[in-house]
């Protein structure tokens, strides 16, 4: 019956595993069946044959088919079982007969041990191999991840739960200055390079952004924070924290950092620019829009402001360049910082246009303080350029008067500064150019003197007009004003080189620029522009042909040459004239107007000469 | 990889293996690469194990007594 059961559950068991491939529930009846197997064998066949041998197949297949546990309960079931039955029927058994059936049960179960030895053995081998695979695989998939850690850019380090260092790359050693992996292993991070704050102050453990996230097992992002090298110098770093799970415990964490010095050397840089001037390191428009609220208060009344605009910065800039510009600006910043004092404001709000805003200054004070300024500014020079401001001051006394009334209101006494001394200003200017000139070139008075007289006969002898020989002196007078942007040493000297001559060639066009910034000059400065033009039409800049030249121009051209042979110093006193009639003779018709070429020769000739 | 492997062996028992093999890796479906392979092939041998020596001792019972 027992045997019949046996039977019919194996096959089931069988079928099933067969159809559902479900191992384990399987194996448990297996192992069941077979225990039951060899009791009912046992009920049946006693201690005769050596049959009971066949109890020791139980063990290898219990260990074999079922988890450790489950085995040893099985067994431990088994055999206990067996000792009672051996316990309870032994006494009637008696000595056991060595036949050809017992031979069949020592050598039947001696070979299954064997097979299932052979097959342990097998499945060892095959378990090894397995195993060395793997192995090998794993060595394979370490390198290849010890590459990739390596050959990222980005710095990496690994900590457990404690803190300690489990693995870093290569950018996080050269990061952190160190040379060798095993520096870090083991070692604390935090500790090792994440102790301080930026300005020093100690950052203990508990509070770091880390440690703190990998312990809730959240993840960290931070780009406020620096790490400290190995030399004791630290950078600014943005990281991220992983924390690192293993079976649903937090085992560390994987963190991954980038050296973002540069970057944030370059915010500060673009946040410096976007509220300060690069040129002159003073608050711009925006900040200064910005900061003028915070003074905008009652403590601070009376609230001064002097509105002051650099003059004479577009010529600096036309004429001796944006450099020589930049310099005026800078000279002037550099007075208005020295002359105020600590907690006024100064701003560059435009070109040539500066705000100053004094806290409780009254309008006096505020004045002293221009006069300074002024005073100051007024032995400035850059190139030829006399510095000089013009400026406005107005005062806020009242907490209903509104700031920007007070700012419109110095803005305006600025323009009329600018109005009122328009005229002196431009004179002083011109002379101060002149002046420059004349002082780098004693030759060159001379010649504007010679020029100028020669030329004042000359538009007489042709009978112009009084009002055109005024125009003509004055001209002849300037027309070498341009030549204040050359080199002394272009000047002084006898051979050109081609680049020289062309910069020379330039000197009637800055003339041309200085002398349209006058008023007093702006109608003579077209006639400077063309007085090197030729009458054949071969002289620059233009290259205008007869009279398209302006007739001042060619007066001024004829003169200017004679002038300048009947003074040079390479000839005896008496060739000189004789020298520059020759020179003017010569060109009539081709360089000079001839009618204006034989007016100028018999002027010479005549017993005043030139 | 391992499904590389267990397509390799799946192909080749189809193919070139024995038909005990079939049988006791559940034709095929426990292929060599799989953990529970050795132990589902014996699993297999032992129910017929028991079933062969069950019957015979059924066939012994109902002939002898």
């Amino acid at each position: 019956m027992i045997n019949a059961a046996g039977v019919a559950v194996a096959f089931s068991a069988l079928i099933y595993f067969r159809n559902t491939d479900r191992y384990e529930p399987v194996a448990y009846i297996a192992i069941a069946a077979l225990i039951l197997c060899q009791i009912s064998f046992y009920q049946i066949v006693q201690y005769q044959n050596y049959g009971l041998i066949w109890m020791s197949m139980v063990p290898p297949f219990a260990y074999f088919l079922l988890r450790r546990k489950a085995a040893r309960i099985a067994i431990l079931l088994f055999f206990g079982y067996m000792l009672y039955f051996i316990l309870s029927n032994m006494p009637r058994w008696s000595p056991a007969g060595f036949n050809a059936q017992a031979v069949f049960n020592i050598l039947g179960a001696s070979l299954s041990q064997l097979l299932m030895i052979s097959y342990y053995e097998k499945t060892r081998e095959d378990v090894w191999h397995e195993l060395n695979g793997t192995i090998l695989l794993m060595d394979e998939s370490r390198n290849d991840l010890r590459l990739i850690l390596d050959s990222s850019a980005e710095a990496i380090y690994g900590i457990d739960k404690e803190g300690n260092c489990t693995f870093c790359n290569r950018s996080c050693l050269e990061m952190l200055g160190y040379s060798n992996e095993k520096e870090l292993l083991g070692k604390n991070m935090h500790r090792q390079i994440h102790h301080s704050r930026d300005d020093g102050s100690p950052y203990p453990e508990e509070d770091c952004r880390i440690f703190k996230a990998f312990s809730l097992g959240e993840s960290a992002h931070t780009e406020d924070e620096v790490f400290w090298r190995r030399d004791g110098t630290s950078f600014a770093v943005e990281y991220s924290s992983f924390p690192k799970i293993k079976n649903g415990d937090i085992v560390g964490a994987v963190i991954t950092f980038m050296d973002i010095s540069q970057r944030k050397e370059r915010e500060a840089e673009i946040n410096y620019l976007s509220f300060y001037d690069a040129l002159t390191g003073l608050q711009n428009r925006r900040c200064f829009e910005e900061n003028r609220a915070a003074i905008d208060t009652r403590e601070n009344l009376p609230l001064s402001v002097i509105a002051a605009d650099i003059n004479w910065l577009k010529m600096t800039n036309d004429i001796f360049g944006h450099a020589a510009g930049d310099e005026l600006i800078q000279k002037a910043s550099a007075i208005f910082r020295q002359v105020c004092r600590p907690g006024d404001i100064i701003a560059r709000i435009g070109g040539d246009e500066f705000v100053l805003l004094l806290p409780r200054t009254s309008r006096e004070g505020a004045m002293e303080i221009l006069s300074e300024i002024k005073s100051l500014v007024a032995g400035v020079r850059v190139a030829a350029i006399r510095c000089s401001i013009s400026a406005g001051v107005s005062t806020k006394t009242n907490p209903s008067q509104s700031l920007d009334d007070v700012m419109l209101d110095a803005d305006n006494g600025m323009y009329m500064d600018k109005t009122i001394n328009r005229k002196s200003e431009n004179r002083q200017m011109l002379d101060t150019v002149i002046g420059d000139l004349h002082t780098k070139y004693p030759r060159e008075k001379q010649h504007s003197a010679h020029t100028q007289k020669l030329c004042a006969r000359l538009g007489a002898a042709l009978k112009l007009p009084a009002n055109d020989v005024s125009k003509l002196e004055q001209a002849a007078y300037l027309h070498d004003i341009g030549k204040i942007v050359l080199d002394r040493k272009i000047m002084e000297k006898d051979v050109y080189s081609r680049e020289e001559i062309s910069r020379i060639m330039q000197h009637p066009l800055y003339g041309y620029r200085i002398l349209s910034l006058f008023d007093d000059t702006l109608d003579i400065a077209g006639y400077i522009y063309s007085h090197h033009e030729k009458w054949d039409g071969t002289g620059y800049p233009k290259g205008l042909v007869g009279e398209q030249i302006p007739l001042i121009s060619r007066i001024i051209a004829v003169c200017e040459a004679y002038a300048r042979v009947a003074h040079t110093q390479r000839l005896p006193a008496e060739e000189r004239n004789p020298a520059a009639i020759h020179y003017i003779r010569e060109g009539a018709g081709s360089q000079f107007d001839p009618q204006i070429a034989d007016a100028l020769i018999q002027l010479a000739g005549s017993p005043e000469k030139a | 990889m391992k499904a590389i492997i267990d397509a390799g062996d799946q192909k080749a028992m189809r193919g070139t293996a024995q038909p005990i093999d079939r049988f006791l890796s559940n034709q095929g479906r426990f292929s060599k690469a799989d953990a529970l392979y050795r132990k589902v092939s014996l699993l297999n041998a032992l129910l017929i194990g028991v079933i062969a020596i069950c019957s015979v001792f059924v066939v012994i019972n109902i002939v002898l007594f």
